[in-house]
């Protein structure tokens, strides 16, 4: 099917999908009744919006970078959708079975190379197929975390700091897919609402150059996390929300160096 | 109300007996159309010194919402439409396109800047008359939560025609005007008494179709051919690409806008009409 009009999966088609998983035997049978689920018409939804054919995504272990590229092209290619449409899961599973399936084999394979035993189901429940759309599940899937860290890091007039400073829109989206630890910490979390403090906390990120970023990155979300019970982080003014980053990083900063010495 | 006590380096006015009297969210509602989720609620401070420090703006309201499955967090915006003598009512909406499913509501009074040193004479006595220093942000009072859920009378991956289309009084105008020129919809302007004679059209839709909808879809649909023709792109605005979809379910892509809007309406003159001679006949 050469596709033009975006499309989902039907509520029924998820359903489908589902009940496969659940009584599949192996990766290979489970995707075989995917394929013949996800190439029934009339499982499908045809949205009101065109995008043409996707860039193919990439995927290497090696390749730093890529993932960032490949969330832009996920952006690119849906448009600007609104929020509510971005939440449904019919979207995002539709797109990791058909539009993105080599991607999604490659990135988040449900049979390994080597023969050795994988925990498939949990792979495909949670990179795969989207049953309800919460956050949780919208970071961890194989193409929903990617479209929403390029639509919550995206800087298009380049703006902000690190975007000027390295002259380009997308500098933010860079430095959140640059660990996977990294991404969870912070999209899996309040922070990732807040727009400033999202920005911020990256920029806090993308500046340690000193030893064990990941303990600083997860004690510095930590720290921001904390000051959420007993301080309504996102009513503060943009001049305190400053001082609070600078409280928080240094804190985090202070510690891995304790902890190291 | 759903309240969960946070840890809290200073006394706060909530379910606890750190400060006396309550702060209480009341009497919330909502409603919901195609195009927003309207939230009321009213609160209520049973603490003079608390009630002061509000009146005052020392302290604030801080009404957030939060929705896991849109990954959105942002404040309300309520806007006072009523004082009452402990509190005040409040009315805020939240765009449809923002949110799905749950959407939780925390309601707080929050210190609108840096207190250095204070204290209440209606704090619990263990604290003795300690001085505290409140930061910008710090929760005051809390009043819990509330949930709503932002069931749609629509699919948002699927929304029908009237999803997109806004209707707003527009103060000083005298007749209808179309702004297609926001991404997210099209704004239709009536005069305010003709936008109040609309509504009150709601029991025929078929009038308001024919009489409203018909044209405005008619000058929306020149609109893009005009646009097509010189090449400007519209594709990032959902109602272009939305009628782009319909014309094409509707195999109008070859017809003039008057036809095209009449083909999406299915017929919205004849069906008005047919629906009056049935009334008549009565």
């Amino acid at each position: 099917m050469n596709i033009k009009n975006a499309y989902a999966i039907r509520s029924e088609g998820l359903t489908e999908l589902s009940m496969a998983l659940q009584t599949a035997d192996s990766p290979r049978a489970f995707l075989d009744e995917a394929d013949q689920i996800t190439n029934n018409s009339k499982n499908l939804l045809k949205l009101q919006f065109e995008t043409g054919d996707p860039d193919p995504l990439h995927y290497s272990a090696r390749a730093t970078g890529q993932e960032s590229i490949n969330a832009q092209l996920v952006y690119e290619f849906l448009g600007s959708i609104s929020r509510a449409q971005a939440s449904d899961p019919r979207l995002w599973t539709y797109l990791a079975f058909r539009s993105y399936r080599q991607y999604m084999e490659d990135r988040w394979p449900l049979m390994s190379s080597d023969g050795s035993n994988l925990n498939w189901k949990n792979r495909a429940k949670s990179r795969w197929l989207m049953i309800s759309g919460r956050r949780s599940l919208l970071v961890r899937h194989g193409i929903a975390r990617l479209w929403w860290a390029a639509y919550l890091t995206h800087d298009p007039q380049a703006r902000r700091p690190l975007s000027q400073a390295e002259n380009s829109p997308s500098a933010y989206t860079d430095v959140a897919f640059f660990r996977e630890d990294t991404f969870l910490q912070i999209f899996d979390r309040d922070i990732a609402s807040n727009p400033d403090l999202l920005f911020g906390v990256l920029e806090k990120v993308a500046g340690y150059e000193d030893e064990k970023p990941e303990d600083f990155v997860r004690l510095l979300a930590r720290g921001v996390v904390r000051e959420y019970g007993y301080r309504e982080v996102g009513a503060l003014s943009p001049r305190a929300l400053v001082d609070l980053l600078e409280e928080c990083a240094d804190y985090a900063s202070r510690s891995v160096h304790s902890k190291a010495s | 109300m759903a309240n969960t006590r946070g840890s809290y380096p200073h006394p706060v006015l909530d379910e606890s007996d750190d400060v006396s009297g309550d702060f209480e969210v009341v009497n919330a509602s909502f409603e919901s159309s195609s195009s927003d989720l309207s939230i009321a609620f009213e609160i209520r401070i049973t603490n003079d010194h608390y009630l002061a420090k509000f009146r005052e703006g020392i302290a604030r309201l801080s009404a957030r919402w939060r929705c896991s499955a849109t990954l959105a967090h942002d404040d309300l915006h309520p806007r006072v439409i009523r004082t009452t003598t402990e509190g005040a009512r409040f009315h805020a909406h939240i765009p449809h396109d923002e949110i799905a499913g749950d959407v939780h509501v925390d309601v707080k009074l929050i210190a609108a800047e840096d207190i250095e040193a204070f204290a209440s004479p209606t704090h619990n006595p263990v604290f003795s008359g300690a001085t505290f220093f409140i930061r910008e942000g710090d929760v005051l009072a809390d009043g819990g939560n509330f949930t709503v859920n932002a069931e749609k009378s629509y699919d948002p991956l699927d929304p029908p025609l009237h999803s997109w289309l806004t209707f707003e009084a527009i103060e000083g105008s005298k007749y209808i005007s179309i702004d297609p020129t926001r991404d997210e919809g099209v704004v239709v302007g009536f005069p305010e008494s003709t936008l109040n004679d609309f509504a009150a059209y709601r029991a025929r839709p078929d009038l308001q179709v024919a009489v409203v909808v018909l044209p405005v879809l008619t000058e929306l649909l020149w609109y893009i051919k005009k646009s097509d023709d010189s090449g400007e792109s519209f594709e990032n605005r959902v109602w272009y690409r939305a009628l782009k979809s319909l014309l094409e379910r509707t195999k109008s892509q070859h017809h003039e806008p008057f036809a095209q809007a009449q083909r999406i309406l299915e017929d919205p003159i004849g069906q008005a009409f047919s629906v009056s001679l049935i009334g008549d006949e009565e």
